[in-house]
């Protein structure tokens, strides 16, 4: 009797796999095709040399140049440095401001200022880094603001087609998608808990370092994952307020790939950037785990 | 007696826009006195708490703190720690860091902390958890070391928010003692906010019972029980059979009332406020009445009822009888003193001592 049933349970259990498989072909087929022929392609073309114009063998040269050409180099360089002020800055914005949504806001409030800071993020991309562009020129508002109040007499030009200016317009893209994860990890924080810390003699810097920051750590890790990596891929922002010391990845990947038609170099740009998102998703994701295992209750 | 007592309030108002929450209170607790705030949901005994422990500012009045004002010091800076009703103990951390949380703010040095820590845990019974974190603990587990934590601290009140309140009977019951132990233990004063009143009347030295923002009756648990200053307060604590009279005259110490269906009797004990020949409540206790199938007047005061209903309660039955005028009447009698079977509807006798009898202006 029990072998018999036994049998029937694998049977059904097969079943409901095979229907679970017949689902996923579909999709699996539509990913392979569309997204893994042109990933495999691609990792291809970086051992090429010139590949367009056809095949020249199997070369590491592709790697061996923007690992040692001071001009990649720098770019590398200049995208981590942006991306990370831009990841710091949006950090350092974002949990005051995910702290206030989600314990200091009078409840009939906080859907209504949730719901205008995302789409304060949903507005066209262009408009928004052209907006920026007219903020920050020489003859932008800030520099007229400050020269009218007559805290500057000249324009400053540093504050377009800079590293700034592309750490500016990042950081205020990205601070919605920042935000929400960590004031989603604030959220499930009982405020007894900060009444507790309070009430033991912690002023609430204490309380952010010790109680805020930790219980809000898989919000942080989450925030990590979806706006640092994304960023390091940017080409629009850099190329239209980022001048040429603004210049990031993706703009040299466009630029060999489009202008120059050098396609291997493009292609093993692109995978060590693609190599350098796994990593660090990887590490957030290992945070946010270890942290969410240790902060629920 | 010149030292201050550990907490005094004066004259406490705490309004919320048109709504008075706490409205004229004033009290003093006494060094390692156990105190207790007992009143219905929102009678203000929270409000007084969360004054006390520094969350709320108060509008009107003054909170002082071992003689000092202490009305607007925010939390941190108060010597008061609070016990949560949810216990609000930090998930990310084990309990010796929970417990550590207090003396680490206040910069003691690493072997002070160790030893409050392990004080604190000893105090509670909790020695072999300190590495554990508060969501490997039971809900009785997790109460201790929210106690243990605002020890830790040695503040000189504890308040407690209806710690007992999520635990089940047979703990609740257990740790009403554990608490009173501990608090004779360590001697520091407890405030405790209840609506339990047989957990404030277990544990407590004295009691406030608290109604609409005011304390209507400040109190030892046996004043309060036997001579209630209110017709709120004899209802609130324990059952009360509470029977409309007529105030007739004072003879000596004593008072004569008018008892539903003209019948007269004696009341021992009366309100300050009793006037003759007003309305009055005559105060009764279930456990103070008996009841008889047969009967009349027997010497003791006394009236005939009519047995409404008989439920069997394990060590006691108990009776709902009513009176004249519809007076209804609680009765808890021994099983050996129990009324003959089939009692139910008849008429019987339910008399009481006059000592045990309390009267109220109505």
């Amino acid at each position: 009797m029990a072998v018999a049933s036994a049998r029937a349970e694998a049977r059904a259990a097969a079943k409901v796999s095979g229907r679970v498989a017949a689902y996923a072909l579909p999709p699996s087929i539509w990913l392979l095709v569309l997204f893994g022929g042109p990933l495999a392609l691609l990792l291809w073309m970086s051992f090429q040399l010139r590949s367009i114009t056809g095949a020249t063998g199997y070369t590491l040269d592709n790697y061996a140049t923007i690992f040692t050409d001071p001009t990649y180099l720098k770019v590398m360089w200049n995208t981590v440095l942006i991306c990370t002020v831009s990841m710091a800055v949006m950090l350092i914005v974002a949990v005051p401001i995910a702290y206030l949504l989600a314990f200091r806001v009078r409840p009939r409030y906080e859907l209504l200022l949730l719901l205008m800071f995302v789409m304060a993020g949903e507005l066209n991309p262009l408009i928004r880094i052209y907006a920026w562009r007219i903020m920050l020129g020489r003859e932008g508002v800030v520099n007229s603001v400050l020269q009218a109040v007559g805290v500057i007499d000249a324009p400053i030009d540093a504050l377009l087609f800079t590293r700034l200016s592309v750490v500016i317009v990042l950081a205020t893209t990205y601070i919605p998608y920042t935000t929400i994860p960590i004031y989603a990890a604030l959220k499930a924080v009982e405020p007894d808990l900060l009444e507790a810390a309070n009430d033991l003699g912690s002023r609430l810097t204490t309380t952010f370092r010790k109680l805020l920051l930790p219980l809000a750590a898989p919000g942080i890790f989450v925030a990590i994952i979806i706006v640092y990596i994304p960023m390091f891929s940017e080409f629009a922002t850099p190329a239209l307020v980022g001048g040429t010391s603004g210049y990031m990845i993706g703009n040299a990947i466009q630029e060999q790939v489009l202008e120059a038609g050098n396609w291997g170099i493009g292609a093993a740009m692109s995978f060590m950037l693609l190599t350098l998102s796994v990593v660090v998703a990887f590490l957030g994701y290992r945070g946010a785990k270890i942290r969410r295992l240790e902060a629920s209750s | 007696m010149n030292e201050p007592a550990a907490l005094e309030l004066r004259d406490v108002v705490k309004r919320f826009g048109e709504v008075t929450a706490v409205d004229h209170v004033s009290f003093t607790v006494g060094a390692s006195e156990f105190f207790s705030l007992l009143g219905p949901s929102g009678c203000g005994k929270t409000t007084t708490l969360r004054m006390l422990a520094g969350f709320e500012i108060p509008t009107e009045g003054q909170v002082l703190i071992q003689g000092n004002d202490a009305s607007r010091l925010p939390p941190y800076r108060r010597d008061t720690n609070l016990v949560f009703q949810s216990y609000a103990l930090f998930p990310h951390m084990t309990v010796a860091q929970n417990v550590a949380f207090g003396p680490e703010r206040k910069k003691l040095s690493k072997d002070e902390v160790r030893t409050r820590v392990g004080e604190a845990l000893d105090a509670v019974r909790l020695q072999g958890y300190a590495d554990r974190t508060p969501r490997e603990l039971s809900g009785g587990q997790q109460q201790r070391v929210a106690l243990a934590r605002a020890l830790a601290n040695r503040p000189a009140v504890l308040l407690l928010d209806e710690p007992l309140g999520a635990l089940d009977l047979k703990l609740r019951e257990e740790m009403q003692f554990e608490l009173k132990r501990i608090q004779r233990e360590v001697g520091i004063s407890f405030v405790y906010v209840t609506h339990d009143q047989g957990e404030a009347i277990t544990m407590s030295d004295r009691i406030a019972v608290m109604h609409d923002g005011r304390i209507e009756h400040l109190g030892t648990p046996e004043e309060i029980y036997l001579r209630p200053a209110s017709v709120f307060v004899a209802g609130f604590i324990g059952q009360a059979s509470l029977i409309p009279v007529t105030v007739e005259a004072r003879e000596g110490d004593a008072w004569a009332v008018m008892l539903p269906g003209k019948g007269r009797a004696t009341v021992a004990g009366a309100s300050p406020d009793t006037v003759p020949g007003a309305p009055g409540v005559l105060v009764l206790r279930p456990e103070h009445l008996q009841l008889s199938a047969e009967g009349g007047p027997n010497g003791r005061a006394g009236m005939a009822v009519r047995v409404l209903e008989e439920t069997f309660q394990g060590s006691v039955v108990r009776y709902l009888v009513e009176g004249p005028d519809a007076a209804k009447l609680s009765v808890v009698t021994p099983l050996d003193r129990r009324l003959p079977e089939g009692s139910s509807q008849r008429q019987a006798w339910v008399s009481w001592d006059e000592r045990w009898s309390y009267l109220l202006p109505a």
